[in-house]
Formats: C-alpha cells, structure tokens, sequence
C-alpha cells in the first residue's frame, strides 16, 4: 500500500476517535458543548471529501457501539456536516476565527436541518437533555413538534458547530505551524 | 459469556422481520421482551436487563411527559392534580417507546458479541482488512483520548489555570486541553503510519482467518444488509 495511502488511513482512525474521544473529554468537563464533530471538521482540512464521508459515517457507527445505538440515527447529520466543512474549508472559511463563526453556523443549519427530522419521527422530539428541555419549553408555548424540534435544534447545533469549528480553526493553526 | 456474530446476525434478521410487518404496540414490545429474554440466557449476566433500562428510561420517561402531558397537538382528556393528561399522547408516546425499544434489544444483542470473535467473523467473510483496521484502531484510540484529556487537565490545573467550576471558566479552558489533545495525536499518525508499515499492513495480499463457513450464516449475513434498511425506513413511517 502507498505510503500516503497508509498515512490517510491513520489519519481517519485519529478524527474518528477525536469525535468520539472530544464528546466524551467535554462530559469530564461538564461542558455545554458536545464537541463530537472537531475530527469531521479537521478531516475536512486534512482529507479529500469522499475520506471526509467515510470519517463522518464510520464515526457515527463506532459511537453507536460505544456510547449509544441511537447515534447510528444521526449518520447522515455527520455526512452532511463532512460534506459542508469541506465546501467551506475550500472557500477558506476556516482562515481565521471570525470566519471560522461563520462556518460553525452554516454547519449548525445543515446540521439541525437534517437531524431535527430523526428526532422528531424516530425519536418523538426526545434528545440529548438540553435539546429536550428546549423542544418542551417551546412545545409548552403552543408551538407543534416539527416547529420546536428544528427551532431546539438550530439553537443547540448552532452554539455546539460554532464552538466546534472555532477550535478545529485553532488546531488547524496550530498543526500548520507545526509543519512549517 | 458471549453472543457469536453469526446468532447476532440471525436474531437482527428475525427481530427486525416480525417488527417490520407490524406496528400493533404490544407485537413490539413482546418481541423486545423475548430478544432481553434470550440474551439474558445466552450470557447468562443480569447486566443485560440495567443496560436495557439504562438506554431506555431517558426515552420512556421524556416522551411520556412530552406527549402525554405538554403537546397540545393531542387533545386533552382529563385532568391529574390539574396535570392536563392527553391519552391520544400517550398512546403515541408508547407506540414510539416500542420502536426504539426493538432497536434498543438488538444493539444490546450486538453488544455482547466477543471483540475477537467479530473481528475473525468479518474477515472470514472477505470483508476488506482496511476497514476492519480503521474501526479496531479508532475504538482503541478512543479510550486514549480520554485519558489524556484527563491528564492535560490535571497539568493546566497544576499550572494554575482555571478549569472550572463556572461556566466561564469552563469554555475558557477549552483551547487549553483540547489543543494539546488533538496536536499531540496528530503529530502520533506519523509514527502510527510507521508502525503500520514496518508490521508488513498492506504489503501483501492478507488471506484472512479460515474459519468453516456456514452457507446458511452467509444467507442470514445478506438478508440482515436488505432487512436493517427497510427498518430504520419503517421506524421513521416511510414505509
């Protein structure tokens, strides 16, 4: 096997265990963040988009054998964000860290548009805690299901995507100095 | 004691099958008991049955209290220490309870399957060795990534710098364990990829474990790819 064929391989296994390995360092710190998409999003930046596809759905399957099977639901959320971070990585969105804002909420609304329809038929509007106790309180003011799901889930990704793609813009700094 | 890969494969085909052509709520929730049932006797292990409780509760218990009792999508029945209770939400609630609750006792069944046995089971049916190799080296990388996470902690506490126990401090603190994390385990890849090469990966074409090959467990293998999809479409009412 081609060497560099061999380094990408790595590479993969590192950014699917980063998302899975990151989701679980942000619950030891108690963090409002779920930090479980920086691997997706550094592939992105280190990877050609169909690798980046592969990290995305390998990473959702892995955390489904770890952490929780209903993660194997949202595989297309981590295709999806995979496919948009390489959009934008190409169009340099990741440069700095007013840019990397941007991307983090272009990723959010992909990512809450294509999740909120498994949590609300798969999933009855249930979530992680947070996202739940969003989609009640705006359940309670009357509004349907499908409206507080997407609207829970554009608040949570949003700030969660926002975080996420400031530091992977800090780590992808960070790596290219190294390399320089 | 442990599941082998070949009746795990057989118990997704049959559960997923009887769930599959019925939506009838006790039909479901009766299959989900028996799959607990026979694994429980398979592993002989207690745990099988907290672990399906575990996994379960945090769905039964919110969903209940959405549909039951806040969407005023269902009409409200009746009244419960002034608690509006809507049966229609309820009944809703249960029904998708007993969906996931199917899946729930099949990812359990996949959970008590050996480690090794898995791994010989996949590549006795050629599946290709890259693929294999990125799944093994991920899961091991993960429990490597939190131990280190909780290692930079403990450092940037050492040095002063405050991790918590407020929010602030908290997202502030952030940069400074992740960054190190993530830096670190790229810079490893390298010498990962080294690793790789010198232990001969991919130099050759790898022949696999022989293991004796049941023409029926192979059957059972390609039914389960069709059936898994059509059920995850039938969970989500596209079909």
């Amino acid at each position: 096997m081609d060497p560099k064929y061999q380094k990408q391989l790595i590479f993969i296994s590192v950014c699917i265990a980063l998302n899975i390995g990151l989701g679980k360092v942000s619950n030891l710190l108690s963090l409002p963040f779920t930090m479980d998409t920086i691997g997706t999003i550094l592939s992105a930046a280190l990877l050609p988009w169909p690798l980046v596809i592969t990290v995305g759905a390998l990473s959702s399957i892995i955390a489904s054998m770890v952490i929780h099977p209903a993660f194997l639901f949202y595989i297309g959320t981590q295709i999806v964000i995979g496919l948009v971070a390489s959009i934008l990585v190409k169009s340099q969105l990741f440069k700095t860290i007013p840019k990397s804002i941007i991307s983090g909420l272009i990723i959010g609304i992909a990512s809450a548009v294509v999740s909120a329809p498994v949590t609300a038929i798969v999933f009855g509007g249930v979530s992680v805690p947070g996202l739940t106790a969003l989609n009640v309180l705006f359940l309670a003011s009357g509004k349907s299901l499908w409206t507080s799901v997407i609207s829970g889930s554009l608040i949570v990704e949003s700030i969660d995507k926002v975080a996420a793609s400031i530091v992977s813009c800090l780590a992808i700094k960070r790596l290219s100095g190294n390399n320089q | 004691m442990s599941i082998s890969p070949a009746r795990a494969v057989g118990w997704t085909i049959i559960c997923s099958s009887l769930s599959l052509f019925s939506s009838l709520i006790i039909f479901e929730l009766s299959i989900t008991l028996s799959l607990i049932l026979v694994i429980l006797i398979s592993t002989m292990s207690i745990k099988v049955i907290t672990r399906f409780i575990i996994l379960s509760a945090p769905f039964l218990i919110p969903l209940l209290l959405i549909h039951g009792v806040i969407n005023p999508q269902f009409e409200q029945t009746s009244l419960f220490f002034l608690m509006p209770i809507r049966n229609d939400g309820i009944l809703f609630a249960v029904s998708t309870y007993a969906n996931i609750s199917v899946f729930l006792a099949l990812a359990i069944n996949w959970w008590h399957v050996d480690r090794d046995n898995m791994i010989d089971w996949l590549i006795a049916r050629k599946i290709p060795s890259i693929f294999i190799c990125l799944i093994a080296q991920s899961a091991a990388m993960i429990p490597l990534i939190e131990r280190r996470g909780f290692s930079v902690l403990r450092s940037q506490n050492a040095r002063g710098i405050p991790t918590g126990p407020n929010l602030f401090h908290r997202i502030k603190a952030i940069p400074s364990i992740i960054l190190p994390v993530i830096t670190s385990l790229m810079n490893e890849a390298d010498h990962r990829s080294y690793t790789l090469w010198s232990r001969g990966f991919g130099q050759s074409q790898f022949s696999g474990v022989q293991l004796p090959l049941g023409q029926r467990s192979d059957f059972f293998y390609i039914i389960s790819v069709l059936i898994l999809p059509l059920t995850v479409l039938h969970m989500i009412d596209l079909l």
